[in-house]
């Protein structure tokens, strides 16, 4: 405990960067204006959650079963911080530079092992408390439970990350070690992590689906979403029992279990830690290299293909910037395959949506092929090799523009690729196909775009861990948020306003977004060089 | 080739770590740049380089102010860091053929430099493996073949030597000396007192951001060694 401790203060030091923030004058002015974004921003999640969480506990009350509410959140607080933990977990516990400098220190690799599960949980706790937050404050406003709902609540809220947490690690780190093992195949790691998350996605889809027919559903919603979420959640009935039943002994099973996972992980890990660390990052050095004759290339091609080695070269990278395209080349295929264009029009005829899903399908589409561009990172990737690029006789909006054109070129052909197959199974014509093929492709453009202007301004070199800037970083979150606000914006303006058969709406947010795109593309070629210049 | 004219750099809180540096590297030389850490060495060189921006005096190479015309003069210049982080995601050779296609150097070319100096370093083996792979001196190593294949007329280098084995600091003093035969110019940051008496035509000695001493390596030296000259500049 005593060696835990000065781990643990490194972790709270480095986490969110916070101590740089403090310490460094330049980022303490730019905290000033950003600590207010981001409190704002995190209000705002909260009350979009919570409003969620009102409508949910609204549609369970009506149906008499409230109950069964906070074993719902605390089911998709875990499968959360399962899918975000899943890839995270192998980066963050073994691949940081910081490791040769702490394994030195004469402290125990389980210390080590404990110290990186310990940072890992802390991140995860923020992302479940956001979910867990407004929905323990909906419940009680909802059921005026008793005061020991409150602390078990709390103490519940501690404990949920930690099972799913764990759980993640573990795929993870077995999918890198089977990654490490293949590494003579090409990529095989990374097409192992697609097929794993791929599993993931469908595997919660199957446990999360429904038994029985919809008169059954409705005829016994408890007892239905109960079954659902103790197939989901494996946990949820000492959890239920715990905090809903306010059973101590439950309370203390739940917690008790845990920790006994931290624990045991934290052993498990730190027993192999050194080994499998070594194992992971091995890299192969055959020292047989025969020289040949070298392929040239233009200046321009060779910058789109350092990028593009760049990209393949982290599977944390890819896998949180492509796995939306992939998803939605999934779902369109499936839809266009498998699902007739006249069922669907029942379907959508007889919940009265007929006209605003489809004029609000480009929108998720866009969601889609937009979520996470690759340039939101990718300057911060450059890392402290920055030198190479900066010392190099070429202007900066080159390879700032080689930037753009990786994330373009990924998903310009998804979003054509989803709306014709969309266009072609749907028989979609008119104003509708405009919006269909150009909206996606422009919220790509201008995520892409806005990406790369974000992690021009708000950089980070100096990372450990790539996660840090591919998952934890502004570059990589703020243009998520953007996209997000935009979609949902876009998708409620459509339902609301009816004009050309809901299509107005779609149109005109293609046109602001080719303006908008236009507008940063000039900004970039203008400023590149200024912003290089600061960096 | 090289004229820093009252360059001064102050980082943002208000450090100042170079205070009006004016010298000159003519065509043909090799300049030894010594100072103690924290001198204002390596904020100097990455000036010159073009990776760090600074507001006072100026910087030329080969007559192209790096302010003004950063481009002309990254052509001229080769620049190799104190610390060799590459991109670990590429093989050696990927790294160089990356660093011939910017600098535009025509594939025979750039196969019978690489042929050359991957020889005399002995690396031509490991180019195939990822640089990650690679051990600090062969990162060193890469680093400097990479410079040297560019034909620069202006080597910038920071501590060059280190990391290097013996054969190879060797091999590079060499080539140092025939960029230098060619008409080429090096200016290059050291700790190594005694590389830079025997290596160097010129000298010159920062302290505390500011020039201390800088000429010819006998005349600034005089009857004493250059360590002797550099403990009594230091302890001044």
């Amino acid at each position: 405990m005593r060696k835990l401790l000065p781990l643990l203060r490194l972790n709270r030091l480095e986490l969110f960067g916070v101590n740089r923030f403090l310490n460094d004058p330049k980022r303490r002015r730019r905290a000033r204006l950003l600590v207010p974004l981001m409190v704002l921003g995190v209000l705002g999640i909260l009350g979009v959650v919570g409003t969620y969480c009102f409508g949910i506990c609204y549609g369970l009350n009506w149906m008499g079963a409230l109950d069964v509410f906070p074993v719902m959140m605390a089911a998709v607080s875990s499968v959360t911080v399962l899918m975000t933990t899943v890839f995270k977990a192998s980066d963050a516990l073994f691949q940081s530079r910081d490791f040769d400098l702490v394994l030195s220190l004469p402290i125990p690799a389980r210390t080590v092992a404990a110290a990186r599960m310990l940072k890992l949980y802390s991140i995860e706790l923020a992302f479940a408390l956001i979910v867990l937050v407004p929905a323990g404050g909906v419940y009680a406003w909802f059921a005026r439970p008793g005061a020991v709902f409150y602390a078990s609540y709390l103490l519940t809220a501690l404990a949920i990350p930690v099972i799913p947490m764990v759980v993640a690690s573990l795929i993870g780190v077995l999918t890198a070690f089977a990654g490490a093992s293949l590494r003579r195949v090409r990529y095989a790691g990374l097409i192992l992590s697609f097929l794993v998350m791929l599993g993931l996605v469908g595997g919660s889809f199957y446990l999360g689906s429904a038994p029985g027919s919809d008169v059954e559903v409705l005829v016994n919603i408890a007892r239905t979403l109960g079954s659902m979420l103790s197939r989901v959640y494996p946990l949820s009935d000492i959890y239920a029992a715990a905090v809903v039943g306010g059973d101590i002994s439950q309370l203390l099973l739940f917690v008790g279990l845990a920790l006994l996972a931290l624990l045991l992980a934290s052993w498990l890990f730190g027993a192999v830690f050194v080994r499998l660390n070594s194992f992971i990052n091995a890299r192969r050095a055959r020292g047989k290299f025969v020289l040949r004759a070298q392929r040239s290339r233009s200046v321009g091609r060779a910058l789109v293909a350092r990028e593009w080695r760049r990209y393949l070269a982290s599977n944390i990278y890819v896998l949180n910037t492509a796995f939306g395209l992939l998803l939605s080349i999934v779902a369109v295929v499936a839809l266009a395959a498998f699902v007739p264009r006249d069922m669907l029009d029942t379907v959508l005829r007889e919940a009265g949506l007929e006209g605003p899903m489809f004029a609000m399908l480009p929108f998720v589409l866009a969601w889609m092929v937009a979520l996470a561009p690759t340039t939101g990172s990718s300057v911060s990737l450059e890392g402290k090799s920055l030198w190479i690029i900066r010392g190099m006789p070429i202007p900066a909006r080159w390879w700032l523009m080689a930037k753009l054109k990786l994330n373009l070129q990924m998903v310009l052909p998804v979003a054509l690729i989803d709306a014709v197959a969309l266009i072609l199974a749907l028989e979609i014509r008119g104003p509708a196909l405009v919006a269909m093929l150009f909206l996606p492709a422009l919220m790509g453009t201008f995520s892409a775009l806005f990406g790369l202007v974000v992690n021009c301004k708000i950089h980070r070199f100096d990372w450990t861990s790539e996660t840090k800037v591919v998952k934890q970083s502004w570059g990589a979150s703020l243009p998520v948020f953007v996209v997000m606000g935009l979609v949902f914006g876009g998708g409620y303006l459509t339902a609301r306003i009816g004009a050309m058969d809901h299509m107005l709406v779609p149109l005109l947010f293609a046109g602001a977004l080719a303006v908008a795109s236009a507008t940063m593309w000039i900004l970039v070629r203008v400023k590149a060089e200024k912003w290089a210049e600061g960096m | 080739m090289l004229d820093i004219r009252n360059f001064s750099k102050t980082y943002r809180g208000g450090k100042r770590a170079v205070s009006g540096l004016t010298l000159a590297v003519e065509p043909g030389s090799i300049v030894g740049f010594i100072g103690h850490n924290g001198a204002g060495k390596t904020t100097t060189i990455r000036a010159i380089a073009g990776v760090l921006d600074f507001e006072e005096g100026d910087i030329f190479v080969g007559g192209h102010s790096i302010k003004r015309e950063p481009i002309a003069c990254k052509k001229m210049l080769a620049y190799v860091p104190d610390n060799p982080d590459l991109y670990e995601y590429l093989t050696g050779i990927q790294h160089l053929n990356f660093i011939a296609d910017v600098f535009e150097i025509p594939s025979g070319d750039r196969e019978e430099r690489t042929r050359e100096y991957a020889g005399l370093f002995s690396l031509t083996g490991n180019l195939g493996d990822s640089i990650g792979s690679y051990s600090h001196g062969m990162k060193q190593k890469l680093t400097l073949i990479g410079a040297l294949m560019r034909d620069p007329k202006l080597l910038v280098l920071d501590e060059p030597f280190v990391g290097l084995d013996p054969v190879a600091a060797h091999v590079f003093k060499e080539l140092l000396r025939k960029i230098c035969a060619r008409g080429g110019a090096v200016f290059f940051s050291t700790h190594v007192l005694d590389v830079a008496e025997k290596l160097c035509d010129r000298v010159a000695i920062i302290r505390d951001g500011r020039l201390a001493a800088f000429g010819d390596t006998d005349k600034v030296r005089g009857d004493g060694s250059l360590e002797e000259l550099f403990l009594e500049l230091i302890e001044r």
